[in-house]
């Protein structure tokens, strides 16, 4: 049987999200990676963006990332401290990867432009795993023959858009609905793909929305792959998110810092 | 362009800022009243969000008209329905807020839809106005705009700030109304955003336009920040 071949979509090199992934993607039988695709972390309309969204923190931002020899140093538990080194995994950056398995890679300004559609046309992708997935435009999400995986962290199709960790808790719905990750395909709407599968995370025992967070990226890992298997396998169901669902689930935005204190509050009582 | 430069103007948004005033009626007589509704005629003939700037002039003064009039009790209730149900015939949901829309005076318009819907919440308003509503969220949670008038279109900052603390209010009201917390989190960005100008502000005792137009954002800032917290308060 042919391989499928994955491109891997990340927003930085040294995602460690996207390194995990991958890292796991090349040991996974019947799969090949076939390319690596980055955003260039010092773009102007990605600094402009970004500061729109935090303001003058983005200065930390970058500071942190200029300066930490690991991006994702902060966000890691010693779960995650367990789960890298009893994976194996070496490699500190994406580049690194498609160095030692000569894998096509490329570092684009934006992932819909010419540049990054060349790319991904050259490499003829089965799937696309989108890591820290931006808005993809119709263009890029024809290429897959099969289509752009995305592992969105909230509950589809209750809980769209971001800060969907935080807003269960700031609605008290998290007995109601949960806080989990959801593994779907993207269309050009904002999550509104069909659903492939759901996964409920335990919070009973997080102290803080950081933990909680470190929890999200081992499930977020984990659903991608089990993905990348039900394409291998061909035992894909997808759950349509129906129009009317989709109004109903409402799109969230990026909380306040007052809101985000909320929510940590909320998830302590929570236990 | 537009600018909110009218002291009356002023006067009327001040005197509904102050919850006191909440039952205030201002007494018109009949003959006032039909004269009113004579002019109000004439300019729904014309009155269009997406017209030429006569037209769009005529909308807005409608809608300042029946902002003041529901909460002033200048004209009844039912006549004013009957105008703004009207003019939303004219516009869809997704064309309140798109960028190529004028904004100036809209702010009134969603004021006085929420006040009918506060006033019975099955109005014939509710479902236009969860629309418009979820357009101005995505609006403000997209473009992060400091104030969504911009002085690039030649509006004096005085007037932006005014009509996005209108805003502000009206989203705020919109949030208690549906329920809705991302409402109030778009508000507590908004308001950051506006903080770095709203300090530089100066207030005096000189009875000139400027110091009055000061004066309106201040207070209107303030009761937005007072509704604000309390309605965060109230989460705790």
């Amino acid at each position: 049987m042919k391989d499928i071949k994955v491109v891997i979509s990340s927003p930085i090199d040294t995602n460690l999200y996207a390194l995990l992934v991958n890292h796991l993607c090349l040991k996974e039988k019947g799969v090949s990676v076939s390319g690596i695709i980055t955003l260039k972390t010092l773009s102007f309309k990605r600094i402009n963006s970004e500061y729109k969204r935090i303001g003058s923190l983005l200065v930390v931002k970058i500071l942190k990332k200029l300066f930490a020899n690991n991006s994702d140093k902060n966000f890691l538990s010693k779960n995650m401290d367990n789960m890298i080194s009893s994976l194996g995994l070496k490699q500190k950056s994406l580049k690194a990867f498609s160095d030692d398995h000569a894998t096509p890679f490329i570092k684009v300004n934006d992932l819909n432009n010419f540049e990054t559609i060349t790319f991904l046309k050259m490499c003829k992708p089965d799937l696309v795993l989108s890591i820290g997935s931006t808005i993809i435009r119709k263009s890029f999400l024809e290429i897959p023959s099969i289509g752009v995986l995305n592992v969105h962290m909230g509950i589809l199709p209750e809980y769209r858009g971001m800060g969907v960790t935080e807003w269960p808790l700031i609605e008290e719905r998290a007995n109601d609905i949960g806080l989990g990750v959801t593994l779907h395909f993207m269309d050009s709407g904002v999550d509104t793909g069909p659903i492939i599968k759901k996964q409920k995370i335990n919070i009973s025992d997080c102290q803080s929305l950081h933990d909680l967070e470190s929890k999200y990226l081992i499930e977020m890992v984990s659903l991608m792959l089990d993905g990348v298997r039900m394409v291998r396998d061909k035992k894909l169901t997808l759950e349509p998110q129906k129009n009317n669902e989709i109004d109903m689930g409402r799109q969230y935005y990026s909380t306040h810092n007052r809101m985000r204190k909320l929510a940590e509050k909320r998830l302590i009582m929570f236990k | 362009m537009q600018r909110d430069d009218d002291i009356i103007n002023f006067f009327m948004e001040i005197f509904i800022l102050n919850d006191k005033n909440q039952n205030f009626k201002l007494n018109i007589s009949e003959k006032s009243q039909t004269l009113i509704k004579i002019n109000i005629k004439k300019l729904q003939e014309t009155a269009s969000w997406h017209g030429t700037r006569s037209e769009i002039n005529a909308a807005q003064v409608i809608s300042k008209l029946s902002f003041y009039s529901l909460n002033m009790g200048i004209l009844e209730k039912d006549y004013i329905e009957s105008i703004l149900k009207k003019m939303i015939e004219s516009i869809s949901p997704y064309q309140w807020f798109s960028p190529s829309s004028e904004i100036y005076g809209k702010s009134f318009f969603l004021r006085s839809l929420i006040f009918l819907c506060i006033a019975d919440p099955k109005h014939y308003f509710y479902d236009y106005l969860k629309n418009v509503c979820e357009h101005l969220l995505r609006r403000m949670e997209i473009k992060r705009e400091r104030t969504i008038l911009s002085t690039n279109d030649n509006f004096h900052l005085s007037t932006c700030l005014l009509e996005q603390l209108r805003l502000n209010k009206f989203v705020l009201e919109s949030g208690v109304f549906f329920n809705d917390l991302r409402f109030l989190n778009a508000v507590m960005k908004s308001n950051d955003r506006i903080y770095n100008i709203m300090s530089k502000i100066k207030i005096s005792s000189k009875p000139t336009l400027n110091n009055i137009s000061n004066i309106s954002i201040a207070l209107h800032y303030n009761d937005n920040l007072c509704l604000q917290e309390k309605l965060y308060g109230s989460l705790k």
